[in-house]
C-alpha cells in the first residue's frame, strides 16, 4: 500500500508542478507581451517585471505548494504519535498533551501560519504548555477551561505576551461527540486566515478527539480496571 | 570625473550587494534547517551566494537589450567564475595565515574532483556555446538543464538522503536601530527588531534581502554600462573583471567566514558549487527567457571571439586548478602563489584579448580546420 500511495502523491505533486508552470508561464507571456504593446518600456523596467515576476512565481508556488501538501502532511507527520498510541508509548493525557504540543509547534511553521507555543488543557488534569519555559506567560486555565466548554468552533482569544513576543491567541475545544474533553490553546505570531483557522479545526476533527479518547480510555482501564470513561461507557 | 563616480558606483553596489547577501543567508539559513544538507546546499545555498549573477545577467539582457547585453552576462559570469576558483581560494589561505598562523590547510580531494570534473565539463559547453553565431532559446535550455536534472533527481531521491539538519541557532538582536545600521544596511536588525527569527518575518527578511540586492545589481550593470561608454571599452571587459570583483565579494565573505569557523571543506566546495550554478542557471536561465521572448540573439563576430577566448582560458584555468588541488591533501603557500599566477595571467590575457584582438580560439579552430582538411569539405559541400 506504501507503494501505490507514495506513486499517487509523486504524480499529485508532479501534475501540480507541472499545470502551475504552465499557468504561470502563460500569464508571464502574455503579460510581458501586454506589457509592450502598451507602453513603450526601457530595458531597465522589463528587467525588473521578470525578476518580479519569476520571485512573485516562486513564492506564490511555496506557498501553494505548502497549502496542497498541508494535509497528506498531517497524516505522514502524525502517523508517529498515533503509533505511539497503539503501542502505548503514549498511555497517559499528560504524554499526549506533550507530544502534541510539540507537534503543533514543530509542524505549524509557515509564513503567517507559525505557531509559537501551545497550551493544552484536558479535563480534570494538569495543564501542559510547551515550549515548557512559557508556562508562567501563558493565560488562565479555568478561564480558557470555562471559554472553550461553550463553543465547538475554533475562536480568537486576543493578544497575550509570551516573554517578550506578542502572540494571537486561538482556542481549539475538544469534543467527542456531545462530550467535551479540553481545549488546546495555540499562540500565533501572526493573526490566522479563514483557511488556517479551517486546518486547525480539520486537525481536532480528524486526528484529536478520537486519539485523546483512546489514551484516555487505556488510562482509565489501568487506574481503574473499568471501561468507563467520563461517563461515556 | 564621471570615470571616478562610475568606479564609485561599482564599489558602492558590491557594497549593497554584500550587505543584502547577509540578510539572505540568515533567512535561507532559517527556512532551509530542515532540509538535508544535500539539497540546501543545492538549492537554498547556490541561489544565496549565486543571486547577484543571476540578477546581474537579467538586467544586462533586458536593460542592454542586444547581443552587447548578453556579453555583459557572459562576462559576469565567466569573470566571477574566475574569482571564485582562483581569488577565493587565495584569500582564504591568507586570512588564516594571518588571523591563526594556519599555512597548510586540509582539502578534501574526492569532493574537488567529483564538482571540479562537473564544472570542467559545463565550462567547456558554455566555451561551445558562446562559439555561436546565433543564441537560440535551446541553448539556454541547454545550459540550465542540468541544474534542473539534478533538483529533479533529488526531489526524487530526497526521502532516501539521511540526516535532517534542524541545527539552527540564533540570537536576537539589540532592538534599538542605529543609524550605523541604516547606513551598514542592517536589514537583520531593521526587519527581524529585536526578536526571534521565525517564519514569518524570515521570509520578509528574504523578500527585504532581495529587494535591496536587486537595487544593488541594477546600480552594479549601469555602472557597468556606462564606465564600458567612458572608457571606450566594450562591456564585456569590464563586466569580466570589474563587475564580477563586485558580485563575488559576497561568495568570498561566505567562504572566508567559513573558514574561520574550520569548515575548509564547505569554504572550497562553496567556490566550486557556486560556479556550477553560477554557469547553468545564472547564464542560462536569463538567456532561455529572453530568446523565448525576443528571438535569437545574433552575436556580432568581435563578440565571439572575445566571449570564445574568455571561456576558452576559464575552460584552461578549471582544468589547471582543479589538478593544483587534488595534487596532494594540503592547501599551502606554493598552491596559493599559483593561483595567484593564474589569475594575474587570465587578467594579462583578457587586457591582451582587448588591446590586440587576439581572437584565439577562432585562429586555433581555424589552423585545426586548415590542418584535417574540413574547410575544404565544408567549400566542397557548399
Amino acid at each position: 500500500m506504501s507503494g501505490n500511495s507514495n506513486f499517487l502523491s509523486i504524480l499529485q505533486s508532479f501534475s501540480m508542478v507541472v499545470v502551475y508552470l504552465f499557468s504561470i508561464g502563460f500569464i508571464f507571456v502574455g503579460g510581458w507581451f501586454l506589457l509592450n504593446s502598451i507602453f513603450v518600456l526601457p530595458g531597465g523596467f522589463l528587467a525588473l517585471y521578470v525578476i518580479i515576476f519569476l520571485l512573485g512565481g516562486g513564492l506564490l508556488g511555496a506557498w501553494l505548494w505548502v497549502l496542497i501538501k498541508l494535509p497528506s502532511g498531517i497524516a505522514r507527520a502524525f502517523d508517529p504519535i498515533k503509533n505511539k498510541i497503539a503501542s502505548r508509548q503514549i498511555a497517559s493525557a499528560e504524554d499526549f498533551s506533550v507530544e502534541i504540543g510539540k507537534f503543533m509547534v514543530d509542524y505549524f511553521s509557515f509564513f503567517r501560519f507559525d505557531v509559537v507555543a501551545v497550551q493544552v488543557g484536558i479535563k480534570d488534569r494538569k495543564t501542559t504548555v510547551f515550549p515548557q519555559a512559557l508556562i508562567q506567560h501563558t493565560p488562565d486555565e479555568t478561564e480558557l477551561q470555562t471559554k472553550s466548554m461553550a463553543t465547538e468552533e475554533v475562536f480568537y482569544n486576543g493578544i497575550c505576551t509570551l516573554e517578550d513576543r506578542k502572540c494571537h491567541t486561538y482556542i481549539i475545544p475538544i469534543w467527542f461527540g456531545k462530550e467535551w474533553l479540553g481545549y488546546i490553546s495555540v499562540f500565533s505570531d501572526t493573526r490566522l486566515n479563514t483557511i488556517n483557522l479551517n486546518f486547525l479545526k480539520e486537525f481536532e476533527e480528524l486526528y484529536l478527539d478520537d486519539q485523546l479518547m483512546h489514551v484516555l480510555y487505556y488510562e482509565n482501564m489501568n487506574q481503574n480496571n473499568t471501561l468507563n470513561i467520563n461517563g461515556i461507557s | 570625473m564621471e570615470i571616478t563616480f562610475s568606479f564609485i558606483l561599482i564599489a558602492l553596489s558590491s557594497f549593497i550587494i554584500w550587505r543584502s547577501t547577509d540578510g539572505f543567508e540568515l533567512a535561507s539559513d532559517f527556512l532551509g534547517r530542515r532540509l538535508s544538507k544535500g539539497i540546501k546546499g543545492a538549492t537554498i545555498n547556490a541561489v544565496a551566494s549565486s543571486m547577484p549573477e543571476f540578477l546581474s545577467t537579467i538586467f544586462f539582457l533586458f536593460y542592454l537589450n542586444d547581443a552587447n547585453g548578453f556579453s555583459g552576462g557572459i562576462g559576469i559570469t565567466g569573470g566571477s567564475a574566475v574569482f571564485n576558483i582562483l581569488v577565493i581560494p587565495i584569500s582564504i589561505y591568507f586570512v588564516l595565515y594571518f588571523s591563526k598562523g594556519i599555512k597548510k590547510i586540509p582539502i578534501a580531494r574526492v569532493t574537488f574532483l567529483r564538482d571540479g570534473l562537473i564544472l570542467f565539463v559545463m565550462t567547456g559547453f558554455v566555451a561551445w556555446v558562446v562559439n555561436n553565431p546565433q543564441l537560440h532559446w535551446w541553448h539556454g535550455a541547454l545550459l540550465t538543464a542540468p541544474y534542473l536534472g539534478y533538483l529533479i533527481y533529488l526531489f526524487f531521491t530526497h526521502k532516501k538522503i539521511l540526516g535532517k539538519g534542524d541545527n539552527f541557532s540564533y540570537n536576537a538582536k539589540d532592538k534599538k536601530i542605529h543609524f550605523v545600521d541604516f547606513a551598514m544596511i542592517n536589514l537583520e536588525k531593521m526587519v527581524l527588531r529585536g526578536k526571534t527569527i521565525r517564519v514569518t518575518n524570515a521570509w520578509w527578511l528574504l523578500m527585504a534581502s532581495i529587494m535591496v540586492m536587486v537595487a544593488g545589481t541594477w546600480m552594479l550593470v549601469y555602472a557597468t554600462d556606462r564606465l564600458g561608454e567612458d572608457l571606450g571599452i566594450p562591456i564585456l571587459f569590464v563586466s569580466v573583471i570589474l563587475a564580477a570583483a563586485a558580485s563575488s565579494i559576497p561568495d568570498t565573505m561566505i567562504s572566508i567566514r567559513d573558514a574561520k569557523k574550520g569548515n575548509y571543506e564547505d569554504a572550497f566546495s562553496n567556490a566550486l558549487g557556486s560556479n556550477i550554478f553560477d554557469i547553468s542557471f545564472a547564464l542560462g536561465f536569463p538567456l532561455l527567457i529572453y530568446t523565448l521572448l525576443n528571438g535569437a540573439i545574433i552575436m556580432d563576430a568581435k563578440i565571439i571571439a572575445s566571449s570564445s577566448d574568455l571561456w576558452f582560458g576559464l575552460f584552461l584555468i578549471t582544468g589547471l586548478t582543479i589538478l593544483i588541488f587534488i595534487i596532494g591533501n594540503k592547501f599551502n603557500l606554493g598552491k596559493t602563489i599559483l593561483l595567484t599566477l593564474l589569475y594575474l595571467i587570465f587578467i594579462g590575457f583578457v587586457w591582451a584579448d582587448f588591446k590586440y584582438h587576439i581572437d584565439f580560439v577562432g585562429n586555433v579552430v581555424g589552423f585545426v580546420k586548415d590542418a584535417f582538411g574540413i574547410k575544404k569539405l565544408n567549400e566542397v559541400f557548399q
